[in-house]
Parts: structure tokens; sequence; C-alpha cells
């Protein structure tokens, strides 16, 4: 992990005046600030916003910055944040829905210089998006590609995580970008129904860039991207993501339990976890407690304790490759694993569950006790969606 | 100057004067980090304290570790990413304990973690009874994603001081900046001065 020199002087609070705004998705709305002595960023950094009430209350929250760098070079300096309304937040309902043209926030930044593209880096971008974890992924994509009808600058993958197609933020922007050679654009619905379904499995096989130009169902065909239904999985990195020799520049932004979800998919393919950069954002609900439960082989789904049922994702191994042959299925059997359930479903959107210990076997399943030997493997496991969701900020 | 936002009223809690400026009360526990969660084999984990000479001055594994004396504690945490949350149950090893006896002139500390993430503190700011080397949270073990099996836990600062899958202690002479202070998070980072970023 090494920082990049990118050490700001003091970051002052700017007065931005919002000039034009749209929706994006029902709940996602992007604002353009016009922000007098903005001094530029870098793709994928975030400002502070600040509001204040009358009565001199002030709230503050962070939010990604959308647009690429090149829109706030010479002359007037244009912002553009995409903001996720979350029903119960203090800040976001009024960025989404009471702010209108000629209205005033003051924000500063640009802040973080670690979830950034360079681009003199020349490396494939491979970009994960879980819900609004999309917006500072859209900066790199706008950067990587400033004209949508012409192929970016590196070739680009995008794997992009969201309940259902009225959720998906950018739709119309990605759609016409994806048409570019060298942009594969890759959705994963968790809440959508499939259009059709013959089959059951939770993926489908025809994921991937190699489906695109057939399309995948109307679906598809709307957004240009290649959908699968249900949380990403290891089936959906095999088809969609880079190939671990291709050795991209990763960049995973969403819910906490996303990201882990899809950082361990990517290292367990392969993927140098050195090159992985996360940013999350959310609550996980209370801190997990662990619960033990007992995994059948050639299962995919377990009983807990506490009467959840979990569902497998499949196995990732920790550490280097190469791993042992049982660990590169998921369909493999597990044996055993000793599972961090939490109390209350992690929000939003993303109920992974992390796994404190597992132990690949083919044996009888048994509940560990205490093993020191873990650490072998790890069993990504999601939560069966529950209605009841809270969401902070 | 402060812009009024209108039509903002905020939802304001009675300030009971635990809540620092610009942060929120939060209900969950959100997590925050650079990169994919490490694991931590506590099979092979280990705890050091380096001199500024260069020195491993105190050496645990993990048995030594959660056989040092250890204590229960209740504290307000605060994120520099506004969030903050009141009464955490944390059990670990106080960083006097640890410190003790450490022979040193140094003034500083670059805490070190599995993973190859930093940040720096003032010595004195691990010492008198503010700082815990933490491995329980609500009387269970700490999970990796919060920094489990052990994280550095400083509450009197914004928490990414509070290094996760804390592995060392280097004693500096010097200041040296740790990662997210080296991208323009601030030195200190006292939340109650709002020190969030360099120059604050």
């Amino acid at each position: 992990m090494t920082a990049q020199p990118a050490a700001p002087g003091r970051l002052s609070w700017h007065v931005a005046t919002l000039t034009g705004a749209r929706w994006e998705s029902a709940t996602a709305r992007t604002l353009t600030l016009d922000v007098p002595g903005w001094p530029g960023h870098l793709a994928g950094q975030h400002v502070d916003v600040k509001l204040t009430a009358e009565d001199g209350y002030t709230a503050q929250r962070s939010y990604s910055i959308a647009s690429a760098p090149d829109s706030t070079g010479p002359g007037p300096a244009v912002l553009e944040l995409t903001v996720q309304r979350l029903a119960d937040g203090e800040v976001s309902p009024y960025l989404t829905d009471v702010l209108e043209p000629g209205d005033q926030v003051e924000l500063r930044g640009p802040i973080g210089g670690w979830f950034v593209w360079d681009p003199s880096l020349e490396s494939p971008l491979q970009l994960i998006a879980g819900g609004s974890g999309i917006v500072p992924l859209m900066a790199m994509i706008r950067a990587a590609q400033p004209h949508a009808g012409q192929p970016p600058a590196v070739p680009l993958r995008l794997v992009y995580s969201a309940r259902t197609l009225a959720d998906v933020i950018y739709s119309g922007d990605l759609a016409q970008r994806a048409r570019a050679a060298r942009f594969s654009l890759s959705y994963a619905l968790t809440r959508a129904q499939r259009p059709a379904a013959p089959t059951s499995p939770s993926v489908e096989t025809s994921v991937g860039p190699s489906a695109r130009a057939a399309g995948n169902g109307p679906d598809a065909i709307a957004l240009r991207g290649s959908v699968t239904y249900g949380r990403i999985s290891s089936d959906v990195v095999a088809a969609a993501a880079w190939e671990p020799q291709v050795k991209p520049a990763i960049f995973i932004c969403g819910p906490s339990g996303f990201v882990d979800a899809a950082a361990d998919l990517l290292i367990a393919a392969g993927h140098d976890p050195a090159a992985i950069k996360t940013e999350r954002f959310g609550a996980t609900g209370q801190l997990p407690a662990f619960r033990r439960v007992a995994v059948v082989p050639g299962s995919r789904s377990a009983r807990a304790k506490s009467g959840q049922r979990v569902t497998l994702a499949g196995i990732v191994p920790r550490g280097r490759p190469p791993y042992p042959r049982a660990a590169r299925s998921a369909r493999q059997p597990i044996g055993q694993a000793e599972l961090c359930l939490p109390r209350l479903p992690p929000a939003p959107g993303y109920p992974s569950v992390a796994v404190a210990s597992t132990r690949l076997s083919r044996g009888k399943p048994q509940l560990l006790a205490g093993s020191r030997s873990v650490a072998r493997g790890t069993a990504l496991l999601g939560l069966a969606p529950r209605r009841r969701r809270r969401c902070w900020r | 100057m402060s812009v009024i936002s209108r039509g903002f009223s905020g939802r304001r809690r009675p300030d009971d004067g635990r809540l620092p400026p610009g942060q929120y009360l939060e209900r969950g526990f959100p997590v925050l980090q650079a990169t994919p969660t490490p694991a931590v084999d506590t099979g092979r984990w280990k705890f050091t304290i380096t001199t500024e000479d260069g020195t491993t001055a105190r050496r645990w594994d993990w048995s030594e570790f959660k056989a040092l004396p250890a204590e229960r504690l209740t504290k307000d945490i605060h994120c520099v990413t506004k969030w903050s949350k009141f009464d955490t149950d944390w059990r670990g090893v106080s960083c006097d304990v640890l410190l003790d006896g450490v022979d040193t002139t140094a003034e500083y500390v670059m805490a070190r973690s599995y993973g190859g993430y930093t940040t720096n503190l003032p010595l004195a700011d691990l010492r008198g009874g503010r700082a815990w080397v933490a491995y329980e949270y609500d009387g269970a073990p700490l999970p990796p994603d919060h920094g489990g099996p052990a994280r550095l836990l400083v509450p009197h600062l914004y928490f990414w001081k509070s290094a996760k899958w804390v592995t060392s202690l280097d004693l500096m002479t010097r200041d040296s900046r740790g990662f997210w202070e080296e991208l323009g998070y601030h030195d200190y980072g006292d939340p109650w001065r709002e020190q969030r970023y360099q120059g604050d």
C-alpha cells in the first residue's frame, strides 16, 4: 500500500450555487454546482457538503464527485455531485428534494487521494459498483472516456450491482458509452425478477462481454449491457471481470458488505489484493456477533442458529494462488464454516455475512470450536434479503 | 460567513455536549477502509513495539497478548466521515501497560497494521489511560472488518487513528505521516477542534 503524494493545503469552504439538477433514478439526483475558486479534483474524490439552518445549526456529509476532472478546468468551475436520497437521512433528502437552482450550499474539497484514478496509468480498468457506489466510478469513466461515443483511453470493464433496473444511476449515459469499443458493461440486479425464467440457477450462464452484442433479454437491449440476476458471484466475476493476467487497476465502491464480497471474489479469482482500491459507505448495522453454523457439503444453503437462512455464494480462499483444487469452484462442497452473522442486516442493500473462519473439507460437517487452523478459506455467504432494513446518513 | 440553506432545519438532538462539531449520531457501525479486509491468523499474529533506534523493545504473540491485564471500557467514537457513535463497548490492553518500562525519548509513534496501513500519533496520546489495543467489541471477538483480531483504540482522536489490524507501534523522534495523513488528513485529528484535514 503506497500513498500518493497529494497533500493539499488548507481546505477552505466554498459557496456553491446550484445551476441545474437532473434525476438519475427515482431516488438519485445529480446536482450541477457552480463553485468559484474550485481547485479541481481527481476522478474518484469526494467533497464535504455543509448545510446551515437559519438558527446556525449545521450538518455536514460527504458526497462523491460525479464529473470528470476536465470539467473543472479553466473557466467556470462546474462540479457535479450525484446524491442518493436516504429515506431517513438528514442531508440527502434536502439535496434531492428541496434544493433548487439558485440555492447555495457550502462545500470543501477535494478530499481523498487514495481512491483515485490516474489517467497516466495504462492498465485496463476494472470498476465494480454497488448501488450509489457507481458515482465516483462514473467520474473515472468520464475521465477515461471524455467522449461517450469514442472508446475509453484504457480498456474498461464495469460490473454494476443495483437492486432493480429502476435503481440504476446513469443508465442512459452508460448505455451510450458501452456502445463504444473497449467498454464492457455488466449489471447484477439483486431484487429484480428475471424477464423469463426457464431455469432456476441464480446466475445466467451467458453473462459477460461476449454475450453483450447478442443481448440478454429486453433489459440488456435497453441497457446495452449484460444482465445477471442475483448478487455478484464468482460466476459473474469469471464472466464479466478482467482475468488476473490482465493486471487491471481495480476500484470497488459500495456498501461495505458488497465491497468485501466483491474484493474477496476478485482475490479468489487470482487478482492481487494490492491492486484493489476500495471505498465504502453506509452502516453495517450493529457490529456482528459470531454464531456458528454447519454447512452441508454440496449444499448451497445453511441455517444459522439464529434461524436466519444463509445462501452460499462461493468459496473464496484467502492468500495467493495456487489454491487447492477444491477451492476453485463455488460448487465444491464446503465442510465447515464459522460465521459471523449480523444481528441486523447490513444496510443498504447488501446483507453479506462475514465469515470468521472456514476449513475446506469433503468430510462430515462439524462445527469449528476455536480451531486455530483457520484462515485457509472464506466462504462468501449472503443473507436472504429481509424487508426490515435501515439506512443511516 | 455561513450560507443559510433555505428550508433546511435539520435533525437536532438535545445537545448534551457529546457530539463534536460537524458530527452526527450513528447507531450502526460503518466500516471505512481503503483496501480489502486482510485475513489475520491469530496463530501467526504478533505485536511489537520498536524504539527509535530500531530495537524491538516488546513482542507478544496472541496468547501472550491475551494474558496481559485487560480492561473493559465504554467510549464515544468519532469518524472523520462525520459519524459518531456513543457508548461503544470494548475490551483491550491499555497502551500504558504495553509501553511500561520501554526506554525511549521519542515523541511520536507510527502505528502499523497488517495490510500495510499506517497512522501517526504523538506518543503522549497513547499514554495516560487514553489508548488501548482492543480485541473485543460488545463482549465478542472483534470481527475482521472492524479490525480484528486487534485494533488500536484512541477514542479521543478521529477514528482513522485507531488503526485496524494493528501489529506494531514504531516510536519516532520526529513526526512522519501515515497513510491518510499523507493524503491530506490532519496529523493530529482532534474531533473537538474539527481537525479533519491538513490545515484545519
